[in-house]
């Protein structure tokens, strides 16, 4: 009950995910990037432990095959996940199990990957993997989160959306976007203003955690540049 | 277009390798060591990740065995490596893959493993096999060093030996013997890299000792006093 783009910048090193479900808080448990090494969800019907032992074996060097192999070795549940890996050298793997309820699929395309389930039709899937590679010069967190936007305009989930996340990390061990809308009734339009806003302080928050003394307070930051101090600010 | 062996020291538990090859920077690539793990060398059309993972695999408490099948589903291209590990234990496993370059073989021993690809007769590493056989007592490096001159006076490498280099591990994190020949120009009668780590590792030797020990006491005299004080002083 989900739609997930994987996607990888090789331009700027970046990776990440932006993704969407009719359940709260999709950013807690279903995708994470693993530094240095790619992208992994385990969606649909997800499972934390399986998440965890997935990126544990991604941080080992494992292949995006032999990580998804060694997944459906240990879970008796296997036919229950939509699992999707993506590697830094755009190397995948995706497996939608038989019992990811329909509609469910994914499709695999240069540097990137969408995988989705209960979902109103593969065209979601289309618009999403459409709109990433009609993005080629953005951004790699802009182009996840256009590519989500079209999954939504081309209808999403029956239901509707209630939860979205968008997480892209660049060469450092800390992500430089990790925004998350855990409960909202359009967390796909709430992501996109949360997002144009925060867009100018991802080079600010790298400055201030590779080194505190390099930048001003966050407000004082806003202010010099005559931006409004939240999203929700008039 | 690599040959190599890859060993422990029954004796004190020093893990090693040492190789020679006619690319460039040979150690840059291949050798993979962690102290009180295990000891890995991948070659032939490498993947560098392999060795990492192998050791990260080898902490975990994989038999050497089990390393070389899970590398084998993680790697599409398992065919084009030769790998060879000995682990902590002595346990060893090798895999030469068929897209290797004739020659490719490899012997497996107690403890050790010699091995190489694309080398100029199938008698390399037989005698390779033999040169550590008849080392048997000596300095541990100088078994190593052994081992690979056997290999080039059989012909090695069928391109030639333009890198090599020598990797020993005791039981600190860092190695006890770290000697690489990165480039030395193929000549026709001129040393090749197997003779340049011949030449450094003979220079090293005498300092082994010596570096064993600064680490734990800075205070003691500077190497060169020291090699002089123990009678052996160094020369340029």
């Amino acid at each position: 009950m989900t739609f997930t783009v994987l996607g990888i910048c090789p331009r700027s090193g970046k990776a990440g995910f932006c993704q969407a479900t009719s359940t709260p808080a999709v950013g807690w448990r279903c995708t994470e990037v693993v530094p240095g090494r790619g992208v992994v969800t385990v969606q649909a019907h997800g499972d934390f432990r399986q998440l965890r032992l997935a990126v544990r074996l991604m941080e080992f060097g494992f292949s995006p095959r032999k990580v998804l192999a060694d997944l459906q070795q240990d879970d008796m549940h296997f036919e229950h996940r939509q699992i999707a890996i993506l590697d830094l050298q755009g190397t995948t793997a995706v497996r939608t199990g038989a019992r990811a309820r329909p509609w469910a699929g994914e499709i695999v395309g240069p540097l990137h990957v969408v995988t989705g389930n209960v979902l109103a039709g593969e065209s979601v899937l289309q618009a999403m993997s459409g709109a990433f590679m009609a993005s080629e010069s953005a951004e790699l967190e802009e182009r996840l989160l256009l590519a989500v936007e079209a999954g939504r305009d081309a209808g999403g989930q029956p239901e509707g959306q209630t939860s979205c996340a968008l997480t892209v990390y660049e060469r450092h061990a800390f992500p430089i976007v990790n925004l998350r809308v855990d409960v909202a009734l359009e967390p796909v339009g709430e992501m996109r203003r949360i997002f144009d806003w925060f867009k100018p302080l991802i080079p600010y928050y790298i400055a201030r955690t590779l080194d505190p003394t390099s930048v001003h307070p966050k407000k004082a930051f806003l202010e010099e540049r005559g931006l409004p101090l939240n999203p929700y600010a008039r | 277009m690599t040959f190599c062996i890859v060993a422990r020291d029954s004796a004190s538990g020093l893990l090693g390798i040492s190789q020679a090859t006619n690319p460039l920077s040979v150690g840059g690539r291949c050798p993979f060591i962690r102290a009180n793990v295990g000891a890995v060398s991948t070659q032939a059309y490498t993947d560098p990740g392999l060795g990492p993972l192998a050791i990260e695999l080898l902490a975990l408490g994989h038999s050497p065995q089990k390393v070389i099948k899970e590398l084998s589903e993680s790697d599409p291209h398992f065919a084009w490596r030769q790998i060879g590990i000995v682990d902590r234990h002595g346990r060893v496993a090798v895999h030469t893959g068929a897209q290797c370059k004739v020659h490719s073989n490899a012997i497996v021993g107690d403890g050790y493993v010699v091995m190489g690809n694309y080398l100029l007769t199938d008698q390399v590493v037989p005698k390779m096999n033999a040169a550590w056989e008849a080392s048997a007592g000596l300095l541990f490096e100088d078994r190593l060093m052994a081992v690979t001159v056997a290999a080039r006076d059989e012909g090695g490498d069928l391109g030639g030996h333009r890198s090599a280099c020598m990797l020993v591990y005791d039981t600190e994190p860092y190695a006890r013997t770290d000697l690489r020949i990165d480039f030395v120009p193929k000549r026709a009668g001129q040393p090749d890299a197997v003779d340049a780590l011949q030449d450094i590792l003979d220079r090293w030797k005498p300092m082994i000792g010596y570096y064993k020990e600064r680490p734990h006491k800075p205070m003691m005299p500077g190497w060169a006093d020291w090699l002089a004080a123990e009678g052996i002083p160094f020369v340029d």
